[in-house]
């Protein structure tokens, strides 16, 4: 396979099949890292597998902003995924509202752990479904 | 939607990578496309015609009669 200068040295971002195929890929690792990243709260940090998955976990939420390595099949799968992630915010939202659920609100750090979880678990699951 | 993205690739003895590469879109699209799991976009619906120098309405067909 011939070496193609690609990036900011040459100023090419233009994605072709084989990234949009390896981000499409990618993004499965998202569910097992977010599992990895529950069990650790609960557990205990669990040696080096804990702040790999957590940086996996990140990244998978943050590179969603890189738009232009997902073509527009990858966006509505993704678009349904961030639905129920967004779901289950507004329902953590309504617990921090209401005073009288106040108590009821979950740790910030579960909250944003399951709602990782609920976006990687729907994606997959719409994965599945479309496959 | 049905549509004859297959058929018309084998034609053409592409593979569903070559096709994506070609539309812009990764093979899983095309993948999708092809099942009938995704039914794409305008513009990307022009951009298959085109490709194939065809209409759109001769390689997607959703059913409803004229």
């Amino acid at each position: 396979m011939p070496y193609r200068p690609r990036g900011f040295s040459t100023g090419i971002f233009t994605a072709d099949e084989q990234d949009r195929s390896f981000a499409y890929v990618a993004l499965w690792a998202g569910l097992p890292a977010c599992i990895v990243l529950l069990a650790s709260l609960h557990f205990g940090k669990i040696a080096v597998l804990t702040p790999v998955c957590s940086g996996m976990v990140v990244g998978s939420l943050i590179g969603l902003v890189l738009s232009w390595s997902n073509d527009e099949f990858v966006r509505t799968q993704i678009a349904f995924a961030a639905n129920w992630a967004l779901t289950f915010a507004g329902i953590i939202l309504l617990f921090e509202v209401v005073p009288s659920l106040n108590d009821r609100a979950p740790d910030q750090r579960w909250t944003l752990a399951i709602m990782a979880t609920i976006f990687h678990a729907a994606l997959a699951w719409r994965r599945w479904r479309d496959r | 939607m049905k549509n004859r993205l297959k058929v018309l690739r084998a034609e053409r003895d592409w593979s569903q990578a070559e096709l994506a590469g070609r539309l812009d879109v990764s093979r899983q699209a095309v993948n999708a496309i092809e099942t009938g799991k995704h039914d794409p976009s305008l513009p990307l619906a022009f951009r298959i015609a085109r490709l194939f120098d065809m209409k759109i309405e001769e390689i997607f067909d959703d059913g409803e009669a004229a």
